[in-house]
């Protein structure tokens, strides 16, 4: 399916559909009201894209007029020539104003948290800024990853929190991005007729089942009801407490019952490629941010087939064939920089769709909205060393346009190849990412200076403060 | 805890002794056996209490009669109803483990230092919420293929004339909302039931109905709280409480969950609701008796080793983390990771076997020194606190220095370990490998898949271990990745076994802390007396003894692991604890102080106030008549069966306290 046709039939060249459950009319959630007014505050978005492997970051960086690497410096990327962009940077030209990528992190934590497999308790890491919990049936967190921070902070109460997402091919099911307050992973949804279910589906075609679960919890609401006079005031407002969070699951439901948007008439169609997977999925985010269903989106960019960016000549198989020999085979070297170019093309598909989209705040839905793109992974090496997320969006905070270098002096050793350094570490690693995605929940309107661990010891005992944003971002 | 499923005999009974219960119950409405006006000596405060993620599950498991095994359970019906269970993926491809049908993965409790059950713990979340919603929708749907719950003939129920179909759905629910919420229903309650099914029935099929129905019941607050109103009827038995509040006896219904919860974690079994019926949960003497009957099944058993893991913190197990850079030759691995595929799960696939090993150590010892009448002091605190034996696996074995039983095989067939057969050092352990225990743990990272293993009986040379605090569970707890923390071991001997406690550590403390890496210059004591030194740390490390309760584990690394060396220098356990309002204990080491704490007043006091607070559910301050009732006699006789039996008979156990104008109440 083409993607003019697939936001055809999502309605974005149609007419308005209005849907509602009907409700019953001793229902606890009716009573509590439809759909949320539309709030004062001005909506912000966000989107985490995590893609495997990290990059290869020789080709990625930037250099232009041999800038001096021991200091820190940034460049306006609104005046650099395109024939100047790296190869795996290249394709997001086009919104170079939009663009924050940041050439001074490391996973260092992660380096820390070594005792396990590098890809999980990078993802862990990645995306959480805590440690790794493996004691599980699956590698857990020991925090709440960033979308669910941020989620609990501007969700609508009536709508989805965040939508969990993942591109799946070759087998590799997207890896998970989202952890709850739990630690334990959010569920990914790698079928776009099923996020389109998630989003649109209570409302366009109402499961009967849905008033049955809203039935049982008005029962358990009105046996609370029932209760709640009879005991003591200190009883009372325990009882209360939970109710009301019931009352709010239940308003929830109904919420995405009543959905009224112009969109969602028709379901996606079957998607064959990788590509029209992540259209399919970028359009839906641009539906559901259009419509405010949500306002926090994670998409899990699994592997893609080496066919996918040219390399099947090499190997089929991207993880054990070529991503771990970037270091001593230029030609895989240069596979994974086709890799993570074609990537970013994708990314940049994603920011032309919200970029074409009108927000009902005004501009378009990018303009309020934040993508962070990271990895587990700083290089297909498993290494941690040069970690190179980029920041789109977000302009009302950053100071966006810019490429951001920070050189290397946090006391912690990182691994690396020994054609870097004699006995396999580094002295020193990049800032930790901790404070990068510090900076994106401070961008998103969260008062709060850490996001996962506060602060960590170096191998040699020096002790590293996590807990602040990364400089340079804002301006 | 394997229970057979009952027969269809056994399923008229449940029905019969539904019926009686019902009935007895409407004739004891009303009565009041003691109109004997006392001063009771109560909790401070009753706070309503939710079942916690153990007792939901066990609770739900007993209402549903289905066995304590998830793979014997039924396959669930395909209904619709239940939400799909989240199971997560493999890696790279690989398969994704399975979630099983029971028990259902709530979050854990906040809980108060280390206790579930405990009021203040218990901090509802949206989180949480949505959870217990899911968790009603799963187990509705079983209830449809559950031996206990149809009083019509299972089989034949969707295709029976509607009256009857009609009919069987009533009284199937309210016999499962009656077991559910522990107690009969009123009549309004009976008709808000009925009610229920009147619209669920409505939507699809008559089964998705019927589970929404039970969906309903299982979210209700009768089942998901223990709900404590006090018997008004008999408020002439305790005018007010010892501290002048106003208090009320539990009702029996109320009394018999208490004792359900408290001795087994699970809801009243048969037994329970009968005495309830007649009336005979009143009396101390009926309620020892029960209690006595109670300790005597195996969820008593289980329901205390659970209140020992908790005590000792071993319900934690998984935020073990011994550095592999570090601790790697020890189970004769590499100490850096290889970067391939092969090498990934190596580390956390052989850790979590070790914590599994640990933990099921942990709960065989507590089993062993309370209830084997062959080990010294056996039921004892002195038996907790000073027993030499253990019990070691494969994957446990190098922790004891023991070489390794059998050789580790790694998922994917890879080996390691020092080699294969046991190599047994008779200095460090005599092992019994013609008895075993065979547990299961589960490999993670690289494939996840359940693995057996035995755990073998073993005691240990005189002077090397004493009880739970030289439990290699407990001492890896208290450790880094790299070094033992003295600070976090002394910290949890004080404030669980000692009951003393420290105010919050300043700002400053945790960058004040020696680094957690390799260091031959100097020992682990040195530098964390060195760190702790200065004035504003003296206070709680050295004046209340937080270091010197810690360095006396000095001999034991951050795995447990035992050692005579730190680094270049021998080490050094000895010091002097002096515990509050105690004589000072000299002591040479870890089994030198735990053998003397047994003869503390105060350890034997705290432990009685751990086990009431978590009877309780809150704190019990220090000046409790019923608590110092109750370490008087502990510590006469030290004997944990008979401190159980104590504290159901108690006045704080049985009655409630109404809440005055200051804490909320009228």
């Amino acid at each position: 399916m083409k993607r003019r046709d697939f936001l055809r039939v999502l309605g974005f060249a149609g007419g308005a559909v209005g849907v509602g459950a009907g409700l019953g009319t001793a229902s606890l959630v009716r009573a509590v009201g439809g759909a949320e007014a539309g709030t004062k505050a001005p909506i912000r978005r966000l989107i985490v894209l995590s893609h495997c492997h990290g990059w290869t970051y020789d080709s990625w960086k930037m250099r232009p007029d041999g800038l001096d690497v021991t200091k820190p410096w940034n460049i306006d990327l609104t005046k650099l020539p395109k024939d100047q962009w790296s190869k795996p940077l290249a394709p997001l030209f086009e919104h170079r104003q939009r663009l924050l990528p940041i050439d001074a992190l490391s996973l260092a934590t992660a380096e820390l948290d070594m005792d396990g497999n590098r890809h999980d308790t990078g993802w862990v890491h990645a995306w959480t800024g805590g440690n790794v919990d493996f004691s599980g049936a699956e590698a857990g967190a020991t925090h709440l990853s960033i979308d669910q921070m941020v989620a609990a902070h501007v969700a609508r109460t009536d709508r989805l929190p965040s939508i969990e997402m993942s591109i799946n091919d070759s087998g590799e099911p997207g890896r998970p991005v989202s952890y709850d307050s739990k630690g334990a992973r959010l569920p990914l949804e790698g079928d776009p007729l099923k996020v389109w279910q998630r989003i649109f589906g209570p409302s366009s075609s109402p499961n009967p089942l849905t008033k049955g679960h809203r039935e049982a919890m008005d029962y358990a609401w009105n046996e609370f009801a029932a209760l709640s006079p009879h005991l003591d005031p200190s009883q009372r407002n325990r009882l209360e407490g939970h109710y009301d969070l019931v009352h709010r699951l239940g308003k929830r439901l109904e919420g995405m019952a009543s959905l009224s948007c112009d969109a969602a008439t028709k379901a996606p169609g079957a998607t064959a490629t990788y590509d029209e997977r992540f259209d399919a999925m970028a359009d839906l985010i641009g539906a559901a941010f259009s419509c405010d269903v949500t306002r926090v989106a994670t998409l899990s960019m699994g592997e893609m087939k080496t066919k996918e960016f040219g390399a099947d000549h090499i190997s089929d198989n991207v993880h054990k064939g070529i991503a771990h020999s970037i270091y001593d085979s230029p030609e895989k070297h240069g596979a994974m920089t086709n890799y993570i170019h074609r990537h970013a093309g994708q990314v940049a598909r994603l920011v032309k769709v919200l970029s074409d989209l009108p927000d009902p705040q005004g501009g378009s839905v990018m303009d309020h909205t934040l993508i962070a793109w990271g990895s587990e992974l700083a290089d297909p090496w498993h290494g941690y060393w040069h970690y190179c997320p980029v920041l789109i969006g977000g302009g009302w905070h950053f100071k966006p346009g810019r490429y951001i270098y920070q050189p290397h002096e946090t006391p912690i050793e990182m691994m690396v190849p020994t054609k870097y350094s004699d006995n396999g570490f580094t002295k020193v690693s990049g800032v930790p990412h901790q404070r990068y995605l510090v900076s994106v929940a401070q961008a998103m309107g969260l008062s709060t200076d850490r996001v996962g661990l506060h602060a960590v010891q170096g191998q040699r005992g020096d002790r590293v403060e996590l807990n602040k944003p990364l400089g340079g971002l804002v301006g | 805890m394997d229970r057979p499923i009952p027969t269809p005999i056994d399923r008229t009974g449940l029905t019969a002794l539904c019926m009686f219960v019902l009935t007895v119950a409407a004739l004891h409405s009303g009565c009041a056996e003691n109109d004997e006006v006392k001063q009771v000596a109560t909790a401070p405060t009753s706070p309503l209490i939710a079942l916690t993620p153990t007792q939901f599950n066990n609770t739900v498991r007993d209402l549903l009669v289905l066995p304590a095994d998830p793979s014997q359970w039924p396959s669930r019906p395909d209904i619709g109803v239940a939400p799909e269970l989240s199971a997560g993926g493999g890696i790279f491809g690989s398969k994704a483990p399975t979630a099983p049908p029971w028990p259902y993965a709530f979050p854990p409790e906040a809980g108060i230092d280390g206790f579930e059950g405990m009021a203040k713990g218990q901090v509802p979340s949206s989180y949480a919420i949505e959870q217990l919603q899911k968790a009603a929708r799963h187990y509705a749907t079983f209830a449809l293929v559950s031996p206990a719950f149809f009083t019509c003939d299972a089989e034949k129920w969707e295709a029976s004339a509607e009256a009857d179909r009609d009919t069987c759905a009533k009284d199937s629910l309210t016999r499962f909302a009656l077991r559910a919420w522990r107690r009969p229903l009123t009549k309004a309650e009976t008709e808000r039931l009925t009610a229920l099914w009147a619209a669920t029935k409505l939507i699809g099929t008559p089964k998705q109905g019927l589970a929404l129905a039970v969906s309903g019941i299982l979210q209700a607050p009768s089942f998901i709280f223990r709900v404590e109103r006090g018997d008004a009827t008999r408020s002439a038995e305790a005018a007010k409480t010892a501290a002048g509040a106003k208090a009320l006896p539990l009702s029996d219904w109320e009394m018999a969950s208490r004792l359900s919860y408290y001795l087994w974690n699970t809801m009243p079994d048969p037994a329970l609701f009968a005495a309830a019926a007649q009336g005979k949960l009143r009396t101390s003497a009926d309620i020892e008796a029960q209690t006595r009957r109670m300790l005597d099944d195996p969820r008593a058993k289980a329901a205390l080793v659970h209140f020992h893991h908790q005590w000792l913190g071993t319900n934690q197990l998984h935020r073990i983390s011994p550095a592999r850079r570090i601790y790697g030759p020890l189970f004769g691995i590499d100490p850096v990771p290889p970067l391939d595929t092969t090498g990934d799960g190596e580390w956390p696939g052989l850790m979590n076997p070790v914590r599994r090993s640990f933990e099921l150590e942990t709960e065989l010892f507590v089993s062993k020194a309370l209830f084997d009448k062959t080990v010294p002091h056996t039921g004892t605190l002195t038996a907790l606190l000073t027993g030499d034996y253990g019990y070691v696996s494969k994957y446990s074995a190098p922790v004891y220095g023991v070489g390794t039983c059998d050789s580790v095989t790694y998922p994917g067939g890879k080996t390691g370990g020092k080699g294969t057969g046991c190599t047994i050092d008779p200095k460090m352990v005599d092992l019994d490998p013609d008895k075993a225990t065979t547990g299961t743990a589960r490999f993670v990272a690289a494939v996840s898949t359940q693995s057996t293993f035995d755990l073998h009986p073993a005691t240990f040379p005189k002077g090397q271990r004493a009880g739970v605090l030289t439990l290699p569970s407990v001492l890896a707890l208290g450790a880094h990745a790299v070094h033992p923390s003295p600070i976090k071991r002394g910290q949890r001997l004080l404030e669980r076994v000692a009951c003393v406690h420290f105010s919050p550590p300043p700002p400053t403390a945790e960058a004040a802390a020696p680094p957690d890496a390799p260091d031959d210059a100097s020992t682990n004591r040195e530098r964390t007396a060195l760190a702790t030194k200065p004035p504003g740390c003296a206070g709680c490390h050295e004046k209340q003894g937080m270091n010197a309760a810690g360095f006396a584990f000095e001999h034991y690394d951050s795995f447990g692991h035992w050692r005579a060396k730190d680094g270049a220098k021998a080490v050094d356990a000895s010091g002097t604890l002096t515990l509050p309002g105690e004589p000072a204990i000299t002591f040479k080491d870890g089994v030198d102080l735990a053998n003397q704490l047994t003869k503390s007043p105060r350890v034997q006091g705290c432990y009685v106030q751990q086990h009431l607070r978590y009877a309780a559910g809150v704190e019990i301050p220090e000046d409790n008549p019923t608590l110092l009732t109750l370490q008087k006699r502990f510590r006469s006789n030290d004997n944990v069966v008979e401190l159980l039996v104590a504290i159901t008979g108690s006045d704080l156990f049985r009655y409630r306290t109404i809440a005055t104008a200051a804490q909320g109440g009228k």
